[in-house]
């Protein structure tokens, strides 16, 4: 993900901080936002930025200009781009007093603590996947099975919309279900229980329960945004699990998902792909690896990869982490140059079993007979989809007339899961060290 | 020594450098990870890992790893 960061103070500490999450443009120096966004320097269209992000913060500074100018400007001159202005007087005034650092203003101009640099930095990358909600004071006013409920009608379209973009909802709530089952038949209620693709309505903490989600979804911590009225709540959850992101109340919530221009069909089914993950979690207990994949009925299209796939394959070199051999990011059109590429070619794979379609959900690119990007998505791992995928790319390699291919394994910090792929697939190891493995394998 | 490697390997994986470039005698500009604005970065991520504090005044003397470790009252250069 391409972050651009134009603020009122210096964002140097934040830019080191999100590195590794996000590739991040700033200005050099501070407080030039309004210049920068009236006047788009040339790097700065040249980093073609995804996400722009105007931080203002007024505790030791002014803010001379009205950000709407320059949000303004910078959607006309990034019509793909998300632009964003974070509310930092709400965020601090929920973290309290240790949101900031007087000495770090004084000495650079920087006003925020470490707790407010981590708070901000969660806040921008990674990209959120799934919102966890709480029901009572959230998606209705007062309390289920206490007494009449009202729909928040506005909340649970905005919800809604982002659940159609393809956001995964988890039920984070201390009810009881009949109450919430009874809350839901509401009028002018635009979300049911069916729409969550993990319910957990009981009386657990709920660290514990968003730690279990997060385990049912396959997904880690750094991907929820937690949403609850209750100031408790949330502080329980920011203690015990820092890494989940916990945005004051009531929380804007455009920020920290895939903003609508940027997203793809994919997104539209991966919802219900979750909710259909649940259910093949129980259909699982009980049953053998080998039986249960045979029963799920999985069925695969490995093809070269069409036009239409770019924005999906673009889109998956940027949000794959686990299940990335080389980790090369791609921009749609550095992925839409693929197809028909010359001196190599790229495969993709879309699955689905018996409860749902899973999209393309994974891509292999050869360049010169290399293997140079191993892809898939954390949704279609522990099924060996990835055995039929290599077995096609074997094939389209020789019909190439490629004799060897080579395949390399490069560290990242979240890749250890694929860190034996190929020797899975009976490559062999011709070199390690302790950031990559190298290996080839003799077409016969 | 374990204190003293603790503390290195902290400083390393905030650098993101390998701990072995790093001892208590590298010094503040002395490997590129180290600049200005990764200073400012160590004294708050020190300060927060071992709950010690670093004076407005004294942030810019913190110039070695050495310096740093000695706050914590555990030797050093």
């Amino acid at each position: 993900m391409k972050v651009a960061i134009l603020s009122n103070v210096t964002t140097s500490v934040l830019a080191g901080m999100l590195r590794g999450e996000a590739e991040v443009w700033s200005p050099p120096g501070h407080g030039a936002w309004m210049e920068t966004a009236l006047s788009v320097p040339d790097d700065l269209v040249a980093f073609s930025p995804e996400r722009i992000y105007i931080l203002l913060d007024r505790r030791f500074a002014a803010v001379s200009a009205d950000p709407a100018e320059a949000v303004a400007a910078l959607a006309r001159r990034f019509p793909g781009a998300a632009v964003i202005v974070p509310d930092l007087a709400a965020m601090a005034a929920e973290i309290g007093d240790g949101f900031y650092d007087e000495r770090m203003w004084k000495l650079a101009r920087m006003p925020w603590s470490l707790v407010g640099l981590r708070e901000i930095a969660k806040s921008i990358a990674p990209l959120k996947k799934v919102l966890a909600l709480d029901f009572d004071g959230v998606l209705w006013h007062g309390a289920a099975g206490e007494g009449e409920v009202e729909t928040c009608v506005g909340f649970q379209r905005e919800v809604a919309a982002l659940a159609r973009r393809g956001v995964v909802l988890a039920a984070l709530s201390k009810n009881n279900i009949a109450d919430v089952e009874a809350a839901f038949e509401k009028s002018g209620s635009t979300l049911s229980l069916e729409d969550f693709a993990a319910v957990r309505v009981d009386w657990q903490p709920k660290p514990e329960n968003l730690v279990a989600v997060a385990e049912e979804l396959n997904l880690g911590l750094d991907s929820f945004v937690f949403v609850d009225d209750s100031p408790a709540e949330r502080a329980e959850m920011r203690a015990r699990l820092p890494g989940v992101c916990v945005p004051p109340f009531p929380p804007r919530l455009d920020g920290y998902f895939p903003s609508a221009e940027t997203a793809t069909p994919e997104d539209a089914v991966r919802a219900a792909g979750y909710r259909a993950e649940s259910e093949r979690r129980r259909f699982a207990a009980g049953r053998s690896l080998d039986d249960y994949l045979e029963s799920l009925e999985i069925h695969t299209d490995i093809h070269l990869v069409r036009a239409d796939e770019a924005a999906r394959v673009a889109q998956l070199s940027q949000r794959a982490n686990q299940f990335n051999v080389c980790t090369n990011r791609y921009s749609e059109s550095e992925a839409a140059a693929f197809v028909g590429e010359e001196g190599g070619f790229t495969a993709t794979m879309s699955a689905g079993d018996r409860f749902g379609e899973l999209g393309l959900v994974a891509f292999v690119r050869v360049r010169g007979g290399e293997i140079v990007d191993w892809v898939m998505s954390c949704r279609a791992m522990n099924r060996r989809l990835e055995f039929a995928l290599e077995e096609f790319v074997e094939a389209e390699a020789k019909r190439r007339g490629i004799r060897r291919l080579v395949a390399a394994w490069r560290c990242t910090a979240r890749n250890e899961p694929v860190r034996e792929l190929f020797d899975r697939f009976g490559f062999t190891l011709v070199s390690e060290n302790r950031d990559e493995r190298r290996y080839e394998r003799i077409l016969g | 020594m374990d204190a003293e490697r603790e503390f290195l390997d902290f400083a390393a994986a905030l650098f993101g450098v390998d701990a072995a470039a790093v001892s208590l005698a590298t010094a503040y500009g002395s490997i590129p990870e180290w600049d200005s604005v990764m200073q400012l970065r160590l004294v708050m991520e020190f300060e927060a890992r071992y709950g010690v504090a670093v004076a407005l005044e004294e942030v810019a003397e913190m110039t070695t790893l050495g310096k740093f470790f000695a706050k914590l009252g555990k030797g050093g250069t």
